[in-house]
């Protein structure tokens, strides 16, 4: 069943129109990945659906109704949340007044949110009282995640998953994020510029060029394709 | 609340068994000190925990001790009531212009809130009910306790304010106020109705300035659009704010006790250059401890 549909979206800063006619869709409980070169308008797409950038046109629709011109809070309330590109972490607070914020919209179900992110992600539990800005770039990743959790989300969007952290690191984020995926049957949209790591986590995915999808399909599929292989994979 | 604010809070309840002890020239320090910190405090609800500097926080002081004043003379309504409707009327105020103004960030929304404490001021100056440039006349306090009992006003308010600081320190409602401190766009993408939270920041300020001004204005017995909507007032505020610490409970407490007994020590000693001095020890004390005495971390 579908959970998002996209069609037509339109958008853009002052005058610059970035998205250009972008269609997609999430099925429930799909991990989709978004990928393209810098400035494609992946994270530009993202901020659109989190309702923080007006759309200029087109369509969007979230269990089956139009919200377009909801407010971000009510699109946190009706279960999108966000794990903005670079973290935009609450630096100067501490880890669990980052998570707190989190369950801004559900207040009455912080502590059962804090338990099933902290069991996630032991480390925070045990960095619970540390500043945020004092964590590692991973921990910051986990800390940003488990903070888009904790609004019980349906729709997790994670933009630059990867973005300046170790290998290791990235494996085992994308680890847990799988099981979030299984454990609670979350649909996500991963934005990513590690190709491999995209295709690798997601079932389907679409490849963005300026603001506009230039290919979409299954992930498997997409992964054999020479295209993708030796514009994104560097595959000669 | 932390050690550090416990002290402060010990502090300030330890003023209220201070009086009998002292002078009448220590009094008036104490009330001006405390008027100060009533405003540092009223202000870092704003700066330091929302993160919106008011360099012209001061129109809620005038607009609080003109409506007080112009209601106790021309409708000679009793200093309480009047005191009440200045604190409320500052608020409402507040509450009308902030979806405008609260959209509008730093420096922009800094030098705003100037121009309305400039504007507000010509506006009083040229008003008849207001007394125009010539101020207001207000009788003199002759109840019980004498003068005193602006001693004991500015320190229950300051004492309110106080408080309200250490529950915005570790409430929700102070968590999103920092959220919105720290990362505007990343406290709404969280479900945060920002412009609701900086509205009610922004209100909450104008409350408690407003009131700090219904009180000055019957403690002073006269008022004009200079005193009253004084930039230089706000200089002060900002200097007590930052020296005792910026989004911290007890800091502008400390800041303003700090400033006002240094600033008439000062006074009382070097009387011709106490400006220079105290101008130079600010300097120092904001390169040598920049987050202020208070911060702890």
């Amino acid at each position: 069943m579908r959970l998002l549909e996209v069609r037509d979206l339109e958008a853009g800063y002052g005058d610059v129109q970035v998205l250009k006619s972008v269609s997609m869709h999430v099925n429930e409980g799909e991990v989709v990945a978004v990928f393209g070169s810098n400035g494609s308008g992946k994270s530009t797409f993202l901020k659109v659906l989190a309702g923080i950038l007006k759309p200029w046109g087109g369509s969007i629709k979230y269990m089956d109704q139009h919200i377009e011109d909801l407010s971000p809070e009510d699109r946190v309330r009706r279960g999108i949340a966000l794990a903005s590109e670079g973290r935009r972490l609450f630096l100067g607070m501490t880890v669990e007044e980052n998570l707190i914020l989190g369950a801004w919209t559900r207040k009455d179900r912080v502590k059962e949110s804090l338990e099933k992110v902290y069991s996630y992600f032991p480390e925070l539990y045990r960095k619970r009282k540390d500043l945020a800005g004092d964590l590692s770039g991973g921990q910051q990743q986990m800390l940003s995640i488990g903070r888009a959790l904790m609004s019980g989300p349906k729709l997790l969007m994670i933009d630059e998953l990867s973005l300046g952290l170790a290998p290791a690191v990235v494996e085992r984020l994308a680890g847990i994020l799988l099981r979030i995926r299984e454990e609670e049957g979350i649909s996500m949209i991963v934005v990513e510029q590690e190709v491999s790591l995209a295709l690798e986590i997601s079932d389907r995915a679409y490849v963005f060029d300026l603001g506009e999808i230039v290919d979409e399909g299954r992930s498997e599929d997409l992964l054999k394709r020479d295209t993708i292989r030796k514009t994104y994979l560097s595959v000669l | 609340m932390g050690r550090h604010d416990l002290v402060v809070l010990a502090g300030l309840l330890a003023l209220s068994i201070l009086p009998p002890f002292l002078t009448d020239y220590l009094e008036r320090v104490i009330t001006s000190a405390l008027l100060l910190a009533s405003l540092a405090l009223a202000q870092n609800i704003l700066l330091g925990y929302t993160g919106y500097p008011a360099f012209g926080s001061v129109a809620f002081f005038g607009v609080g001790g003109y409506v007080t004043a112009v209601l106790m003379k021309d409708l000679s309504l009793p200093f309480p009531l009047a005191l009440l409707c200045g604190t409320l009327f500052s608020g409402l105020l507040a509450l009308l212009i902030a979806p405008p103004v609260m959209r509008l960030k730093s420096h922009y929304f800094a030098i705003t809130t100037l121009a309305l404490q400039l504007a507000l001021g010509e506006l009083v100056a040229n008003l008849e009910v207001t007394g125009g440039a010539q101020g207001i006349n207000l009788p003199i306090y002759r109840g019980p306790g004498g003068y005193l009992i602006f001693y004991y006003l500015f320190w229950t308010l300051t004492l309110v304010a106080f408080l309200i600081n250490a529950y915005v320190e570790r409430s929700t409602f102070g968590y999103a106020l920092k959220a919105i401190r720290e990362d505007e766009v990343a406290a709404e993408t969280l479900g945060v109705n920002t412009l609701l939270f900086k509205t009610a920041s922004f209100t909450l300020m104008a409350l408690i300035t407003g009131c700090s001004g219904g009180i000055y204005a019957y403690w002073i017995t006269y008022i004009d659009p200079t005193s009253m909507f004084d930039p230089v007032l706000s200089v002060k505020m900002f200097v007590a704010l930052l020296m005792g610490g910026v989004g911290t409970v007890g800091g502008p407490v400390a800041g303003a006790f700090v400033l006002e007994v240094v600033s008439e020590t000062l006074w009382g000693q070097f009387p011709r250059v106490h400006g220079l001095i105290l101008g130079l020890l600010i300097v120092l004390i904001v390169l040598i401890i920049p987050k202020g005495i208070w911060r702890r971390r």
